[in-house]
């Protein structure tokens, strides 16, 4: 018996682009996916994602987050296997420190997640470059144009639909 | 007498009012800031001018919530911090967030206002908009609600003790600052083995040393624990959905309340070992050095607001609120100077006041007289009263002299006040009530928790009532806050079977949203103590809406009469007991006396201030700020 798909979304609630993850799974939480796969709002602390993931021990993760890397113009999208060497020990203190004071932040997650090997091997990140990063409820104009790339690509992943193109960039 | 600085006495029948013939009774005289203060040519100076006087600050401090930075100088002769400031680095602004919303969106927006504790607001906030709202959970709704909030202790109380304060005191931190003492608890046996099971103090302090220590880890996976529990009564945690005005909107059934007794069973051992741990650490560093009884020392000078309702007693109205409040399982109360002045929650609202002389705020009672001059029962309040508040956020005079920090400065009856965990189990404990039961009994002078059979016997725990307010003591105190939080824990459970067996299964009640204007207060505790959200509404909209969290207490700067807040307190005269030369200090002593509040500061940055650059938004426990 093999776990199931998690298709997590890390978001940052009212700060507009910040939170796409979380709105990417209330967005598309209802539509039809292919059995086993679980779309869920991870946007949360990196620990307590870390217990969820033992929890239910999937087979293959994808996570979608909107992620300020300031290397490329807003709303590219990036999409990237994880490397799941395990971070050294004073970063994920320093890291966990953060998050168990409550700071969401996807390399939080990443690291702390990765140290107590919690991932899968077969793990993919998609991240949206934000625009706008005020307060709001709704995107920005560059950032609402790829959602539907990031779902073409999300379930290019879970197996909804044949692989396309792999790196996008907008 | 309950206060000795506003000028409120009360009639022959416990009515409050003010003196006559106080022409102006909450004037404010601002007084120069007590303590040092760095300037080019003044007193700063002259004190900054000794080689061994070093100034000292940390930003951000970490292994807390959120982004505090603390300036500190260090009188390298003497050994002591001589002067402090606690800066709130972030501003959030719920408050100006929630103007002009339906009441009913201030549950699930404030429930952001902390990424820690993340209930307590939507619980805090439903307590008030139900207030308003005039209606009342029926009982197992409010068992439902105590007993999510005991989940989320558990989420708290092991993660702060574990993860956040616990490696102050390891092995890896202490043989950096002081290696005598590695080696004196080498040869020293713990007191406690029998119960953690840590034959040596060296052994405890590797247990408690980051990521590799066993109570490190154990306390990481305890936080997983407190939140199942929370998930069973609220379904999902955090930031819950299901806490409403007038209860909670969770299906409960039998199977709810059976799974989380199971995980309650799991904490009671976890609660006698972190007891004995944190009775052998603090003995352990008392012994070896005495003075480490003035770290983190200050006045003991408490607020609480007190949690967990009796299902029977709770109403919901202002007007009962001494009778219900009284009836919680922790109290409510002031403490001053050791003494307990008062568990009456409309004493505790009555006398808060915020002010904003130091803070990154404009004061909003110079545009005009204030709102209400008395809370619905006709008891005096303050201009700067809650109620009347009005957050205005605007960063200027960023100097230590003039404004420092984005949280402002309450105080209650003008006086200095602290708030934590421990705080709820000095009021209680001084109160010496609790309800008839098996599990738990205030005597006056502390509190005896018996915790039943797991995979460790059942144990008697006592907690004193500590000499001194410091930063050992607060973390002792924590830990057994874990067993009364357990015992409170299985009372309420006990109760809600109870419910169940008689059929008495609603966990919620209807509403409408009046129209008319209303004001209300909601008066619960987060894991770090004293929590309020107080609320106006008119025509079904939110006028004014004010949270008031714990560590906006413990953080506050100087206050305009001069005062420093409780972490400022806490620092000066702590002595640095650090055994290496003056080089090679880490300020450990500093930060152990900042840790021990558990301080929850604010990180999301929703509002951009201007010209102010953020440098990187985080989104977090946002417990502090406005």
């Amino acid at each position: 018996m093999t776990g199931p798909v998690l298709v997590g979304g890390i978001g940052l609630p009212w700060l507009r682009d910040l939170d796409f993850g979380t709105q990417f799974i209330v967005r598309f939480e209802h539509e039809e996916w292919p059995e086993g796969v679980i779309l869920e709002d991870l946007s949360y602390a990196a620990h307590r994602v870390m217990h969820r993931l033992q929890e239910i021990v999937p087979t293959k993760v994808v996570l979608v987050c909107a992620m300020p890397r300031d290397v490329d113009p807003p709303g590219t999208i990036r999409r990237y296997q994880l490397d799941l060497t395990p971070p050294p020990d004073e970063e994920v203190h320093e890291r966990l420190t953060e998050a168990v004071g409550g700071i969401i932040d996807l390399d939080h997650t990443l690291a702390v997640v990765r140290y107590w090997n919690a991932l899968p091997v077969d793990t993919t990140v998609i991240e949206v470059e934000p625009d706008d990063r005020s307060f709001g409820m709704d995107f920005s104009d560059t950032v609402e144009a790829a959602v539907e790339e990031v779902l073409r690509l999300v379930r290019a992943e879970v197996g909804a639909t044949p692989v396309g193109p792999t790196e996008v960039a907008r | 007498m309950c206060f000795k600085n506003l000028p409120i006495e009360f009639d022959s029948e416990g009515k409050a009012r003010l003196r006559e013939g106080v022409s102006d009774p909450y004037a404010v005289a601002v007084a120069a800031p007590q303590g040092y203060v760095r300037t080019a040519d003044g007193p700063g100076a002259q004190l900054a001018s000794p080689p061994r006087l070093r100034e000292w600050s940390i930003d951000p401090v970490t292994r807390v919530a959120g982004a505090l930075a603390v300036h500190t100088v260090l009188d390298l002769e003497s050994r002591k911090a001589v002067e402090a400031h606690s800066q709130a680095m972030l501003f959030r602004g719920y408050e100006v967030i929630l103007k002009g919303r339906d009441p009913r969106d201030a549950i699930d927006i404030s429930s952001r206002a902390c990424g820690v504790c993340g209930g307590v607001h939507s619980t805090v906030s439903a307590l008030a908009i139900e207030q308003a709202f005039g209606i009342c959970p029926p009982p197992l709704g409010v068992l439902v609600r105590n007993l999510g909030e005991v989940g989320e202790m558990f989420y708290d109380h092991p993660l702060h003790l574990g993860l956040l304060a616990g490696p102050d005191y390891s092995t890896s931190i202490v043989q950096v600052t002081n290696p005598e003492l590695v080696t004196l608890a080498e040869k020293t046996l713990a007191p406690h083995a029998d119960v953690h099971g840590f034959r040596t103090m060296k052994d405890l302090m590797d247990a408690l040393n980051p990521l590799t220590g066993k109570i490190y880890l154990e306390s990481l996976e305890y936080t997983r624990v407190g939140r199942i529990m929370c998930m069973q009564m609220y379904g999902k945690y955090p930031h819950p959905s299901t806490l409403v005005p007038g209860g909670v909107s969770t299906n409960i059934s039998i199977s709810s309340f059976n799974e989380y007794y199971t995980q309650l069973g799991k904490i009671f051992d976890y609660c006698k070992v972190m007891a004995a741990t944190w009775d052998d650490i603090a003995d352990f560093f008392l012994e070896a050095n005495p003075e480490y009884e003035q770290v983190g020392a200050r006045p003991t000078n408490l607020i609480q607001t007190g949690i967990w309702d009796d299902p029977e007693a709770y109403d919901a109205t202002y007007a009962n609120c001494n009778e219900w409040g009284d009836k919680r399982w922790a109290l409510p109360g002031i403490i001053l100077d050791g003494e307990l002045r008062t568990t009456r929650l409309t004493d505790v609202n009555m006398g808060i006041e915020e002010f904003v002389e130091h803070s990154y705020y404009d004061d909003w009672t110079t545009s005009g007289p204030p709102r209400f001059a008395t809370d619905p029962l006709g008891n005096p309040i303050s201009p700067y009263h809650a109620w009347n508040k009005e957050t205005i956020p605007r960063p200027q005079g960023k100097n230590f002299k003039e404004k420092y920090s984005w949280d402002c400065a309450p105080r209650w009856d003008r006086q200095v006040m602290e708030t934590g965990t421990y705080g709820r189990m000095w009021t209680t404990a001084l109160a010496a009530r609790t309800p008839d039961n098996p599990f738990l009994e205030a005597t006056g002078d502390g509190l005896r928790i018996v915790l039943p059979r797991h995979g460790l016997p059942e144990t008697e725990l006592n907690w004193k009532i500590p000499r001194t307010l410091n930063a050992l003591e607060r973390n002792r105190g924590r830990a057994y806050a874990m067993g009364f939080t357990a015992a409170i824990g299985m009372n309420c459970i006990l109760k809600a079977f109870e419910y169940w067996r008689n059929g008495e299964t609603a966990v919620s009640t209807t509403y409408k949203v009046p129209k008319d204007e209303r004001v209300a207060v909601g008066f619960w505790e987060a894991g770090r103590g004293y929590l309020t959200h107080h609320l106006h509404i008119d025509g079904g909209k939110i006028v004014n809406y004010q949270i008031n969290t714990p560590s906006t207490w413990n953080a506050s700067p100087r206050d305009p009469f001069g005062a420093p807040g409780p972490y400022e307190e806490a620092i000066v005269g702590t002595p640095i007991l650090e055994s290496v030369a003056d080089d090679d200090v880490k300020g450990i002593d500093i930060l152990r006396a900042i840790r021990s509040f558990d301080p929850c500061m604010p990180c999301t940055t929703h509002m951009d201030t201007g010209k102010g650059v953020i440098v990187r938004e985080v989104n977090s426990c946002g417990c502090t700020l406005e």
